[in-house]
């Protein structure tokens, strides 16, 4: 990608459209959004709902959560080691001992053991989860966040419409689409969004003193210079003092929350995390990840993933309860999922390795069955039943959000590339 | 004959304002006038020497000039004094910093990445080669040849950064040295260029072999464990013996000998015969899927090797041949395009047979220059920038989509993401080419640390290595275990028990015994001196390597007192003075917290690539590194944000800044030329003095930092004339 063509003349954006319109004879957004028909990816699945979900928290657990001692436990079993099982309030539903708030929500759990990946790898493995596609070093793909502002638009224009929360400064982000579908990133949650708010220093008057001089003294440079570029910046200005404004800023506002749901979430970045989600969703933003690390658990498995549960279980339940009580989890919904299990032999090290054969993610709200589990594992070793891709977990995604997971979008270099790449939705998990 | 002599030079400085070009230069005005002729277009009017000083800055050294650099210029009377400086700006370091951001973005070189000492050294190396300016095909062949440790050469960089993915990694090396994409063929026949799954396969065969999974040691006298029943028939009983006994006691140090051999991982990268096999669901004719591929060149010539060469060696000779004219048409079109701001040929990287250039004869020309030039890169932008042509005031109208540009002028063009970022630094430091390329020698230092490692360990035998783990305390593994067990267990009653602050005692102690069984290995394996050498980075740079070009201490008394003897000589009142000092010191501890939470104040180029996201520079589009060319220079909501409400910009006009300093000692009549300087590298017009008048009038002491924070957000500042 040329820089000209993104910078001052046209974004990048009018470019694809460009490209696709002059030497594919096929139009991209806006016009995809209509009834017509349009040539469906070659493999990709046609099936498409009535949204069930408006919103997406996906919470991901980087470093490969250890699906042995989470959800998919075998207690009493040589791969199990110490870790038992124990029941959830819906029946016959299982998961680790470690996650005893959670069990109390079993009833809107729908846990998918089954997954399995090609990626061994953290960054390929975080790469494939995130965008569908196996990681290239010609072109980056967008993250599902990116794909849904690019299919549906912004619900509430004076905030982004996705957001990571302590993400990895690899997450692919808007991959080939324009920056502004880019996810806006938050390094620390209780920091809220970045450079919003006035400085201390600075009186509203003398603020606004200074924007308004602004203004007067690049008059002559904004009239002699034509270009998109220099308007542009006009326009960011204008809304970025609209945001500092915004009634919508309180969203990034954790100190707006009352102690107790401070206390219900717990004071861990990943805690806090779920709150601003929960916060975040509720302003319209419409797609939140967050991140918790440290599941990366080569040594010493036993002691490090019940401490990593311990803020997984206590910030998702919080998440969970506190999403119903508002009537949000109906078309909120929660994902929890990593890049890959880890090996159900334990090493010497007392640790379990990268596994990508098998492992378990979760699915919550947004039109899914709770109470379900869909796959099923040998001791957790190989998928016995129900085997999926991560393509196809995304594709759950994007048919909850009612994505259109066959259409066709080129990136630049004028490759076609779907939602979910071949992916096919668990259309059973809903209802 | 006299009377011509004067008329000549009169006309000579009405068409060269500038005195001082060279010929090369001359001649591509003299391509362009013939266009503008033909099109019936004036060229734009020469640029002002306050445009130019700022372009020139912003163009080679990356950063806007300091007021002393900007007045030096504007002030001098030599007529040579546009050429004098842009040989002084080219020889510079900051020539090195400014291209190496550039080139680390079409490279997509980045530094925190697995193999991370193998990234830092392969920037270093980039940095170094600009800075001696190396011919860019010799660059180019360095590059494409390099093969060892990373102690050897940085240029391993340029595989590591691919590793495990040499398909794409070849598709990159032909869009970036060959402006041609093939990536298309990877998978199948190139829907809109002529290249089939084949040709892309031929051509990858040639980088194929260059293995970047290598990372473990041989250790000496070491039998190779055989891979099958061919290889078991070929060794000797003796052989295969030693082998078997070798891997049996191996077993018993392959926990510590992996902790110790983890921070080689990736420093290494070793040239093989290995070519690629066709997919499995190769659909084409002309063979069968998973055949093997031999190596054959995309265009021009054959590039076989020679006696003596590995496939490397011939691809590099072939890519960088002066017959292979796209080589050198697409350094030609990216220098021009650093420059003027839009290439001949748009995309630069995507040619195909019909390409034609916006005007071939420039096109052929420039390319010519590269030539003769033998690919010095920085003569030939010295004759870009000596041209008329990059002297002219920028086009005042961005061209249209699909509109051919005739190059009447450069193109305005927001600063990049580094311009911003090394502009402020210049601001706040005063000094911003101190510190450039000095962590060269931490990275030296690590990457000598992990040679020596290397050494011993090839110097070592197995059961060396055996003896040593047996006689050392790790060697009492069972009273370790023990302990750790015991250790799991209490953990396991104690979080049964709901004991929390048992539960993180025990976890913590059981990670320090890990830890001291590490340590152990690393002291049994290597001997004292290089294990505490070793475990003091473990194979990575130390963040604060980079010189930190501080600014001055905050809040310092002295400064302050010195700060309250000018307002008291103003005649401040004392209730006046006293909100004076209580704001003063407010900014003192903003500042500090300003400070704690910036980065060190480096030059872009130091500072990691590419910057941490949430970073200033991320903020204005640093390319992620992770495609060609992936910086941005779009308008962004959070960019605005930045430079109305952050650290980085609010610190600018705060205590501790030199910008602010120097505003501050200069008379209060002047300061506002100080600003404009700093800023603008220009006076203020008539106008603006009338304005910035009333604004004093009406804000008092307020005005000077309104008019700072004002015009840094303005697009003045953020854009280059």
């Amino acid at each position: 990608m040329n820089t000209l063509l993104k910078a001052d003349d046209f974004s990048r954006r009018q470019f694809v459209t460009g490209l696709a319109k002059t030497c594919l004879g096929v139009t991209v957004l806006p016009s995809i959004l209509s009834n017509t028909a349009h040539a469906a990816f070659e493999g990709s699945s046609k099936l498409k709902q009535v949204p069930t979900a408006k919103n997406v928290i996906y919470l991901y657990m980087s470093g490969g959560m250890s699906h042995l001692d989470t959800f998919d436990p075998h207690a009493g079993t040589d791969e199990s080691g110490p870790t038992k099982a124990i029941s959830t309030n819906a029946d016959g539903l299982q998961i680790s001992e470690y996650l005893p708030s959670l069990a109390k929500h079993g009833k809107k759990l729908a846990i998918v053991r089954s997954l399995s990946s090609t990626q061994g790898a953290h960054d390929q493995g975080n790469y494939f989860m995130h965008t569908s596609y196996t990681q290239r070093s010609t072109l980056r793909h967008p993250s599902m966040g990116a794909w849904l502002t690019k299919f549906q638009g912004r619900s509430n224009p004076s905030l982004p419409s996705s957001v990571v929360v302590s993400g990895s400064s690899k997450h692919p982000g808007s991959g080939f689409f324009e920056a502004a579908v880019s996810p806006l990133s938050i390094n620390n949650p209780s920091q809220g969004l970045q450079n919003s708010k006035r400085l201390g220093s600075l009186s509203e008057d003398d603020f606004n003193y200074q924007l308004n001089l602004a203004g007067k003294l690049d008059q002559g440079f904004r009239e002699h210079f034509n270009y998109d570029g220099v308007k542009a910046y006009g326009d960011v200005y204008k809304d970025a003092v609209k945001i500092m404004n915004s009634a919508d800023l309180a969203a990034f506002d954790l100190s707006k929350e009352s102690a107790a749901a401070h206390e219900a979430y717990g004071s861990e970045s990943f805690g806090q995390g779920c709150l601003l989600a929960r916060r975040l969703v509720e302003h319209g933003v419409r797609f939140v990840e967050v991140g918790l690390g440290s599941w990366d658990t080569h040594n010493e498995n036993f002691v490090r993933v019940p401490e990593n549960c311990q803020q997984l279980d206590q910030a998702m339940s919080a998440l969970l309860s506190d999403l119903e009580s508002r009537g949000l989890l109906e078309e909120t919904l929660v994902v929890l999922t990593t890049e890959f299990g880890r090996t159900p032999k334990i090493n010497q090290n007392e640790g379990r390795d990268h596994y990508p054969k098998a492992f378990s993610s979760v699915l919550a709200g947004g039109g899914i069955r709770g109470g379900q589990v869909y796959g099923k594992t040998d001791k957790g070793r190989e998928v016995i039943e129900g085997k999926i891709t991560p393509p196809d977990f995304n594709a759950t995604i994007g048919y909850a959000l009612g994505l259109p997971l066959d259409q066709v979008i080129f990136s630049p270099s004028k490759r076609p590339f779907t939602v979910c790449d071949k992916g096919q939705p668990l259309v059973q998990l809903f209802g | 004959m006299k009377t011509t002599l004067v008329l000549a030079l009169t006309l000579g400085t009405l068409f060269h304002a500038f005195a001082a070009t060279t010929p090369e230069s001359a001649k591509i005005d003299t391509i362009l006038a013939k266009d503008y002729a033909k099109l019936k277009l004036q060229p734009n009017p020469a640029s002002s020497d306050e445009a130019f000083v700022r372009r020139i800055y912003l163009d080679v050294v990356g950063r806007i000039p300091s007021i002393p650099e900007a007045q030096a210029f504007l002030a001098s009377t030599d007529a040579n004094k546009r050429a004098a400086l842009i040989d002084q700006l080219l020889a510079s370091d900051g020539y090195a910093s400014h291209f190496f951001n550039y080139w680390a973005d079409v490279l997509r070189l980045q530094t925190d990445t697995k193999g991370k000492l193998t990234g830092e050294a392969y920037a270093q190396w980039l940095k170094d080669a600009l800075k001696k300016n190396q011919p860019f095909d010799g660059l180019v062949r360095e590059l494409v040849t390099t093969d060892g440790a990373a102690w050897d050469s940085g240029a391993i960089g340029f595989y590591m950064r691919d590793q495990g993915m040499p398909l794409d990694h070849l598709a990159a090396t032909v869009q970036i040295f060959l402006g041609t994409q093939i990536v298309c063929a990877q998978c199948h026949n190139h829907p809109f260029d002529k290249w089939t799954q084949m040709d892309y396969y031929h051509m990858a065969s040639y980088t194929y072999g260059v293995n970047a999974k290598s990372y473990g040691v041989e250790l000496a006298g070491m039998v190779k464990k055989p891979k099958g029943g061919k290889d078991r028939k070929k060794m000797s009983s003796e052989e295969r013996e030693k082998a078997a006994a070798q891997q049996a006691i191996m077993k018993e140090i392959s926990e510590p000998l992996k902790d110790v051999m983890k921070s080689l991982r990736y420093t290494n990268i070793k040239e093989t015969d290995a070519l690629p096999k066709l997919p499995h669901d190769y659909k084409y004719p002309d063979a069968k899927p998973l055949e093997t591929v031999q190596p054959r060149t995309l265009f021009g010539h054959d590039a076989i090797p020679a006696v003596g060469e590995s496939r490397t060696d011939a691809f590099a000779k072939w890519m960088t041949s002066p017959d292979n004219a796209r080589f050198t048409i697409v350094v030609a079109n990216r220098l021009w395009k650093q420059a003027m701001g839009l290439a001949l040929i748009e995309p630069l990287d995507e040619m195909t047979d019909s390409t034609v250039p916006s005007n071939p004869e420039l096109m052929d020309y420039l390319v010519q220059v590269m030539q003769d030039k033998k690919y010095d890169m920085k003569a030939y932008l010295r004759v870009i920038y000596n041209s008329d042509t990059y002297q002219r005031a920028a086009t005042t109208t961005g061209p249209a989509l699909g509109e051919r540009y005739a190059f009447t002028g450069p193109l305005l063009r927001r600063m990049t993401s580094e311009q911003v970022w090394d502009s402020m630094v210049t601001l706040l430091t005063g000094n911003p080419d101190d510190g450039i390329g000095s962590r060269g020698d931490a990275i030296e230092n690590r990457l000598s640390t992990l040679e020596k490692l290397y050494d011993t360990l090839a110097s070592k035998t197995p059961e060396d290595l055996v003896a040593a783990v047996r006689a050392s305390s790790i060697g009492d593994k069972k009273g370790t275990e023990a302990k750790a067990n015991q250790l799991r267990k209490d953990l396991v009653a104690a979080r049964e028990a709901k004991k929390d602050d048992e539960v993180k005692r025990l976890s913590k102690e059981l990670k320090e015994l890990q830890g001291a069984q590490q340590k152990g290995s690393f002291l049994a394996i290597l001997g004292e001196d290089l294990a505490r050498e070793l475990r003091r980075g473990g194979g990575d740079v130390p963040k604060n390597a980079a010189k930190k070009v501080s600014i001055t201490k905050p809040g310092g008394k002295e400064q302050m007192r010195e700060e309250m003897k000018k307002l008291q000589a103003q005649g401040l009142d004392k209730a006046a003075m006293q909100k004076k000092i209580a704001e003063f010191k407010a900014q003192a501890a903003a500042l500090r917290k300003a400070k704690d939470n910036l980065p060190t104040l480096t030059r872009a180029s130091e500072a990691g690539s590419p910057a941490p996201r949430g970073h200033l520079l991320r903020l204005f589009g640093q390319s992620d590194r992770e495609t060609i060319e992936n910086a941005s220079s779009e308008a962004t909501v959070p960019q605005a944000l930045g430079l109305l409400n952050g650290s980085m910009a609010d610190a600018i006009f705060s205590p501790g800044s030199h910008f602010r300093e120097e505003v501050h000692n200069a008379s209060t009549h002047d300061q506002a030329t100080q600003i404009y300087l700093g800023l603008l590298s220009r006076h203020p017009t008539a106008d603006e003095s009338k304005l910035i008048a009333s604004i004093q009038a009406e804000r008092g002491d307020k005005a000077m930092s309104d008019l700072v924070r004002a015009l840094l957000n303005t697009s003045q500042f953020l854009f280059v004339q």
